[in-house]
Protein backbone atom coordinates (compact mmCIF):
# COMPACT_ATOMS: atom_id res chain seq x y z
CA UNK A 1 0.00 0.00 0.00
CA UNK A 2 1.14 3.29 -1.05
CA UNK A 3 2.04 6.45 1.26
CA UNK A 4 -1.68 7.66 1.79
CA UNK A 5 -0.82 11.01 3.51
CA UNK A 6 0.41 11.82 -0.80
CA UNK A 7 -2.82 11.10 -1.43
CA UNK A 8 -4.96 13.79 1.56
CA UNK A 9 -4.24 16.62 -0.62
CA UNK A 10 -6.06 15.05 -3.76
CA UNK A 11 -9.01 13.87 -1.87
CA UNK A 12 -11.56 16.54 -2.44
CA UNK A 13 -10.52 16.56 -6.22
CA UNK A 14 -10.83 12.51 -6.51
CA UNK A 15 -14.75 12.55 -5.51
CA UNK A 16 -15.56 15.62 -7.71
CA UNK A 17 -13.91 13.55 -10.07
CA UNK A 18 -15.80 10.57 -9.69
CA UNK A 19 -19.14 12.63 -9.09
CA UNK A 20 -18.19 14.27 -12.85
CA UNK A 21 -18.33 10.51 -14.18
CA UNK A 22 -21.60 9.30 -11.75
CA UNK A 23 -24.66 11.40 -11.32
CA UNK A 24 -25.12 11.22 -7.35
CA UNK A 25 -23.23 8.70 -5.21
CA UNK A 26 -23.18 8.20 -1.35
CA UNK A 27 -20.26 7.53 0.96
CA UNK A 28 -19.90 3.81 0.87
CA UNK A 29 -19.53 3.77 -2.77
CA UNK A 30 -17.56 6.63 -3.45
CA UNK A 31 -15.00 4.46 -0.78
CA UNK A 32 -15.70 1.44 -2.65
CA UNK A 33 -15.09 3.13 -5.99
CA UNK A 34 -11.82 4.71 -5.01
CA UNK A 35 -10.31 1.20 -3.75
CA UNK A 36 -11.61 -0.91 -6.76
CA UNK A 37 -10.16 1.71 -9.58
CA UNK A 38 -6.52 2.19 -7.21
CA UNK A 39 -6.77 -2.06 -7.22
CA UNK A 40 -6.89 -1.73 -3.54
CA UNK A 41 -3.95 0.90 -3.24
CA UNK A 42 -5.76 3.77 -1.77
CA UNK A 43 -8.18 3.23 0.92
CA UNK A 44 -10.08 6.41 1.76
CA UNK A 45 -10.97 6.27 5.49
CA UNK A 46 -14.28 7.73 7.08
CA UNK A 47 -12.64 10.23 9.02
CA UNK A 48 -11.02 11.39 5.73
CA UNK A 49 -14.57 11.27 3.97
CA UNK A 50 -16.77 12.73 5.19
CA UNK A 51 -15.06 16.07 6.48
CA UNK A 52 -14.16 16.22 2.73
CA UNK A 53 -17.92 15.42 1.40
CA UNK A 54 -19.08 18.14 4.05
CA UNK A 55 -16.78 20.71 3.27
CA UNK A 56 -17.69 20.63 -0.40
CA UNK A 57 -21.10 20.52 0.25
CA UNK A 58 -20.72 23.99 2.58
CA UNK A 59 -19.08 25.47 0.15
CA UNK A 60 -21.98 24.69 -2.53
CA UNK A 61 -20.01 22.45 -4.60
CA UNK A 62 -22.21 19.68 -4.13
CA UNK A 63 -25.87 18.96 -3.42
CA UNK A 64 -27.94 16.21 -1.73
CA UNK A 65 -30.39 14.11 -2.68
CA UNK A 66 -31.93 11.43 0.13
CA UNK A 67 -33.53 8.02 -1.19
CA UNK A 68 -35.53 5.27 1.05
CA UNK A 69 -33.10 2.36 0.23
CA UNK A 70 -33.95 -1.25 2.14
CA UNK A 71 -35.98 0.64 4.64
CA UNK A 72 -33.50 2.90 5.67
CA UNK A 73 -32.34 6.27 4.35
CA UNK A 74 -29.43 6.74 1.86
CA UNK A 75 -27.98 10.53 1.55
CA UNK A 76 -26.27 11.20 -2.27
CA UNK A 77 -23.84 13.85 -3.16
CA UNK A 78 -24.16 14.99 -7.00
CA UNK A 79 -21.98 17.84 -8.45
CA UNK A 80 -23.83 21.23 -8.49
CA UNK A 81 -23.04 23.99 -11.59
CA UNK A 82 -20.49 25.53 -9.76
CA UNK A 83 -18.75 22.27 -8.45
CA UNK A 84 -18.81 20.88 -12.28
CA UNK A 85 -16.82 24.49 -12.96
CA UNK A 86 -14.82 23.70 -10.14
CA UNK A 87 -13.76 19.78 -11.00
CA UNK A 88 -13.00 21.46 -14.26
CA UNK A 89 -10.43 23.38 -12.55
CA UNK A 90 -9.92 21.38 -10.01
CA UNK A 91 -8.11 18.76 -12.24
CA UNK A 92 -6.20 21.01 -14.12
CA UNK A 93 -4.48 21.83 -11.08
CA UNK A 94 -3.69 18.10 -10.46
CA UNK A 95 -2.17 17.78 -14.11
CA UNK A 96 -0.49 20.06 -13.57
CA UNK A 97 1.02 19.42 -9.86
CA UNK A 98 1.71 16.02 -11.61
CA UNK A 99 3.65 17.01 -14.29
CA UNK A 100 5.93 19.11 -11.95
CA UNK A 101 6.86 16.43 -9.86
CA UNK A 102 7.37 14.29 -12.49
CA UNK A 103 9.65 16.97 -14.01
CA UNK A 104 11.35 16.99 -10.64
CA UNK A 105 11.85 13.06 -10.20
CA UNK A 106 12.71 12.88 -14.19
CA UNK A 107 14.61 15.73 -14.81
CA UNK A 108 15.51 15.47 -18.68
CA UNK A 109 19.24 17.23 -18.51
CA UNK A 110 20.09 19.07 -21.94
CA UNK B 1 -23.05 -7.49 -4.72
CA UNK B 2 -26.30 -7.99 -3.40
CA UNK B 3 -27.56 -6.31 -0.52
CA UNK B 4 -28.17 -8.50 2.88
CA UNK B 5 -31.36 -7.58 4.82
CA UNK B 6 -30.34 -6.90 8.20
CA UNK B 7 -33.75 -7.43 10.97
CA UNK B 8 -35.45 -4.91 12.78
CA UNK B 9 -33.66 -5.72 15.78
CA UNK B 10 -30.08 -5.81 14.16
CA UNK B 11 -30.55 -1.91 12.77
CA UNK B 12 -32.39 -1.07 16.31
CA UNK B 13 -29.22 -2.54 17.72
CA UNK B 14 -26.86 -0.41 15.40
CA UNK B 15 -29.04 2.93 15.99
CA UNK B 16 -28.84 2.53 19.84
CA UNK B 17 -25.31 2.57 19.38
CA UNK B 18 -25.41 5.88 17.36
CA UNK B 19 -27.68 7.09 20.06
CA UNK B 20 -25.26 5.90 22.90
CA UNK B 21 -22.32 8.11 20.87
CA UNK B 22 -24.59 11.18 20.63
CA UNK B 23 -25.28 10.76 16.65
CA UNK B 24 -29.04 12.19 16.83
CA UNK B 25 -28.35 14.99 14.02
CA UNK B 26 -30.83 13.63 11.29
CA UNK B 27 -27.91 15.10 8.38
CA UNK B 28 -25.50 13.38 9.31
CA UNK B 29 -26.88 10.63 11.22
CA UNK B 30 -28.88 8.36 8.39
CA UNK B 31 -25.57 8.41 5.94
CA UNK B 32 -23.32 7.09 8.55
CA UNK B 33 -26.18 4.52 9.80
CA UNK B 34 -26.21 3.55 6.10
CA UNK B 35 -22.31 3.54 6.42
CA UNK B 36 -22.04 1.10 9.29
CA UNK B 37 -24.64 -1.31 7.87
CA UNK B 38 -22.74 -1.44 4.36
CA UNK B 39 -19.48 -2.12 6.45
CA UNK B 40 -21.12 -4.50 8.50
CA UNK B 41 -22.56 -6.47 5.74
CA UNK B 42 -19.29 -6.43 3.53
CA UNK B 43 -17.55 -7.88 6.93
CA UNK B 44 -20.22 -10.18 7.25
CA UNK B 45 -19.87 -11.58 3.46
CA UNK B 46 -15.97 -11.49 3.21
CA UNK B 47 -14.89 -13.15 6.85
CA UNK B 48 -18.44 -15.27 6.93
CA UNK B 49 -19.19 -13.40 10.46
CA UNK B 50 -22.35 -13.79 12.69
CA UNK B 51 -23.73 -10.01 12.90
CA UNK B 52 -22.39 -9.14 16.27
CA UNK B 53 -19.15 -9.93 15.85
CA UNK B 54 -18.94 -7.90 12.19
CA UNK B 55 -20.37 -5.37 14.49
CA UNK B 56 -17.82 -5.34 17.06
CA UNK B 57 -15.46 -4.95 14.31
CA UNK B 58 -17.17 -2.03 12.90
CA UNK B 59 -17.56 -0.21 15.86
CA UNK B 60 -13.54 -0.39 16.11
CA UNK B 61 -12.99 0.99 12.69
CA UNK B 62 -15.61 3.87 13.45
CA UNK B 63 -13.99 4.68 16.95
CA UNK B 64 -12.18 7.71 15.63
CA UNK B 65 -14.98 9.26 14.23
CA UNK B 66 -17.05 9.07 17.18
CA UNK B 67 -14.76 9.98 19.74
CA UNK B 68 -16.46 12.97 21.72
CA UNK B 69 -14.62 16.18 20.74
CA UNK B 70 -15.28 19.85 21.56
CA UNK B 71 -13.51 22.83 19.74
CA UNK B 72 -13.32 26.18 20.13
CA UNK B 73 -14.77 27.22 16.65
CA UNK B 74 -18.31 25.92 17.81
CA UNK B 75 -18.03 26.51 21.19
CA UNK B 76 -15.23 25.26 23.55
CA UNK B 77 -17.45 22.19 26.06
CA UNK B 78 -19.83 21.47 23.40
CA UNK B 79 -18.69 18.01 22.86
CA UNK B 80 -20.54 16.33 20.36
CA UNK B 81 -18.74 13.03 17.90
CA UNK B 82 -15.96 14.02 16.18
CA UNK B 83 -17.57 13.60 13.01
CA UNK B 84 -20.58 16.49 13.76
CA UNK B 85 -17.63 18.68 15.29
CA UNK B 86 -15.56 18.36 12.00
CA UNK B 87 -18.88 19.60 9.64
CA UNK B 88 -19.82 22.23 11.98
CA UNK B 89 -16.26 23.69 12.07
CA UNK B 90 -16.04 23.64 7.81
CA UNK B 91 -19.89 25.35 8.21
CA UNK B 92 -18.68 28.16 10.62
CA UNK B 93 -15.90 28.61 9.56
CA UNK B 94 -16.93 29.93 6.13
CA UNK B 95 -19.71 31.80 7.87
CA UNK B 96 -17.40 33.19 10.80
CA UNK B 97 -15.59 35.05 7.52
CA UNK B 98 -18.64 36.26 6.09
CA UNK B 99 -19.46 37.60 9.62
CA UNK B 100 -16.65 39.18 10.00
CA UNK B 101 -16.32 40.95 6.66
CA UNK B 102 -20.15 42.09 7.36
CA UNK B 103 -18.97 43.74 10.37
CA UNK B 104 -16.18 45.42 9.15
CA UNK B 105 -18.31 46.61 5.74
CA UNK B 106 -21.00 48.16 8.77
CA UNK B 107 -18.52 49.97 10.15
CA UNK B 108 -16.97 51.28 7.59
CA UNK B 109 -20.78 52.66 5.87
CA UNK B 110 -21.31 53.88 10.07
CA UNK B 111 -18.56 55.82 9.72
CA UNK B 112 -19.11 57.09 6.51
CA UNK B 113 -22.55 58.41 7.16
CA UNK B 114 -21.56 59.31 10.68
CA UNK B 115 -21.22 63.26 10.26
CA UNK B 116 -24.92 63.24 8.25
CA UNK B 117 -26.76 60.85 10.98
CA UNK B 118 -24.92 62.59 13.87
CA UNK B 119 -26.92 65.53 13.69
CA UNK B 120 -30.63 63.74 12.92
CA UNK B 121 -29.40 61.21 15.96
CA UNK B 122 -29.14 64.40 18.14
CA UNK B 123 -32.53 65.76 17.08
CA UNK B 124 -34.31 62.38 17.67
CA UNK B 125 -31.92 61.32 20.45
CA UNK B 126 -35.30 59.51 22.59
CA UNK B 127 -36.96 57.74 19.41
CA UNK B 128 -33.48 56.79 18.15
CA UNK B 129 -32.23 55.20 21.50
CA UNK B 130 -36.33 53.20 21.60
CA UNK B 131 -35.11 51.63 18.33
CA UNK B 132 -31.73 50.13 18.95
CA UNK B 133 -33.41 48.93 22.01
CA UNK B 134 -36.03 47.57 20.39
CA UNK B 135 -33.94 46.01 17.74
CA UNK B 136 -31.78 43.96 20.44
CA UNK B 137 -35.53 43.46 22.16
CA UNK B 138 -37.21 41.83 19.16
CA UNK B 139 -33.50 39.99 18.46
CA UNK B 140 -33.46 38.54 21.99
CA UNK B 141 -37.26 37.32 21.76
CA UNK B 142 -36.77 35.92 18.21
CA UNK B 143 -33.59 33.89 19.01
CA UNK B 144 -35.16 32.78 21.93
CA UNK B 145 -38.24 31.78 20.27
CA UNK B 146 -35.97 29.63 18.06
CA UNK B 147 -33.84 27.57 20.71
CA UNK B 148 -37.44 27.17 22.29
CA UNK B 149 -38.46 25.88 18.89
CA UNK B 150 -35.73 23.42 18.59
CA UNK B 151 -35.36 22.46 21.80
CA UNK B 152 -39.06 20.86 21.31
CA UNK B 153 -38.30 19.46 18.09
CA UNK B 154 -37.39 16.19 17.86
CA UNK B 155 -35.63 16.40 14.97
CA UNK B 156 -32.07 17.72 15.37
CA UNK B 157 -29.53 18.41 12.61
CA UNK B 158 -26.12 19.93 12.78
CA UNK B 159 -27.32 23.46 11.93
CA UNK B 160 -29.92 22.97 15.56
CA UNK B 161 -26.47 22.23 17.26
CA UNK B 162 -24.74 25.13 15.96
CA UNK B 163 -27.18 27.76 16.73
CA UNK B 164 -27.09 26.40 20.55
CA UNK B 165 -23.78 26.72 20.67
CA UNK B 166 -24.18 30.18 18.98
CA UNK B 167 -27.33 31.13 21.10
CA UNK B 168 -25.85 32.31 24.30
CA UNK B 169 -23.10 34.77 22.93
CA UNK B 170 -25.56 36.39 21.00
CA UNK B 171 -28.17 37.17 23.55
CA UNK B 172 -25.34 38.33 25.66
CA UNK B 173 -24.42 41.12 23.26
CA UNK B 174 -28.28 41.65 22.80
CA UNK B 175 -28.89 42.40 26.24
CA UNK B 176 -25.75 43.98 26.86
CA UNK B 177 -27.40 46.25 24.20
CA UNK B 178 -30.45 46.79 26.33
CA UNK B 179 -29.04 47.12 29.60
CA UNK B 180 -26.19 49.74 28.41
CA UNK B 181 -26.58 53.05 28.48
CA UNK B 182 -24.95 53.80 25.08
CA UNK B 183 -26.92 56.16 23.12
CA UNK B 184 -26.32 59.67 25.32
CA UNK B 185 -28.75 62.21 23.10
CA UNK B 186 -25.91 65.14 23.30
CA UNK B 187 -23.22 62.89 21.21
CA UNK B 188 -25.07 61.96 17.95
CA UNK B 189 -24.04 59.04 16.71
CA UNK B 190 -20.92 57.71 18.22
CA UNK B 191 -18.31 55.26 17.77
CA UNK B 192 -19.71 52.58 20.04
CA UNK B 193 -23.14 53.14 18.68
CA UNK B 194 -21.83 52.16 15.22
CA UNK B 195 -19.55 49.25 16.48
CA UNK B 196 -22.21 47.84 19.05
CA UNK B 197 -25.21 48.23 16.13
CA UNK B 198 -22.08 46.75 13.46
CA UNK B 199 -22.09 43.43 15.40
CA UNK B 200 -26.10 43.19 16.15
CA UNK B 201 -27.28 42.95 12.71
CA UNK B 202 -24.71 40.52 11.16
CA UNK B 203 -25.27 38.58 14.43
CA UNK B 204 -28.98 38.19 13.56
CA UNK B 205 -28.46 37.28 10.26
CA UNK B 206 -26.23 34.62 10.95
CA UNK B 207 -28.10 33.17 13.88
CA UNK B 208 -30.67 33.00 10.88
CA UNK B 209 -28.92 31.50 8.39
CA UNK B 210 -28.59 28.60 11.08
CA UNK B 211 -32.26 28.37 11.99
CA UNK B 212 -32.64 28.53 7.91
CA UNK B 213 -30.59 25.54 7.18
CA UNK B 214 -31.68 23.76 10.06
CA UNK B 215 -35.28 23.72 8.61
CA UNK B 216 -33.94 22.90 5.00
CA UNK B 217 -32.62 19.83 6.67
CA UNK B 218 -35.25 18.97 8.43
CA UNK B 219 -38.21 19.37 4.93
CA UNK B 220 -35.50 17.13 3.12
CA UNK B 221 -35.36 14.30 5.42
CA UNK B 222 -39.21 14.38 6.56
CA UNK B 223 -40.36 14.25 2.92
CA UNK B 224 -38.48 10.43 3.16
CA UNK B 225 -39.54 9.70 6.70
CA UNK B 226 -42.87 10.35 5.90
CA UNK B 227 -43.11 8.26 2.17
Amino acid sequence: MGNQKLYKGSLQTIILKLLSENEKMYGYEITQKVKALTKGELKITEGALYPALHKLEAEGLLDVEVAKVDNRLRKYYKLTESGTKETVNRLAQLEEFIQTMQHLIHPKLT
Amino acid sequence: MKELKFTSEEMEQVGRYLNIKGLVFVDIRFEILDHLLLDIEAEMKSKNLLFDIAFENVCQKWKECMKPTDSYWVGKGHFSPKIVIDKSIQVLKKSYLKFFLMIVFSILIGLAVQDVLSSFFIDNGLIMKRALKGFAAASVFIGTYGIYRLGKSEVKTSFSFMYSNIFSPFILLNLAMINNDFLRESQGLNLLIIIVFSISVPSFIFLFSLWDQHNKQVSIYKKQLCN
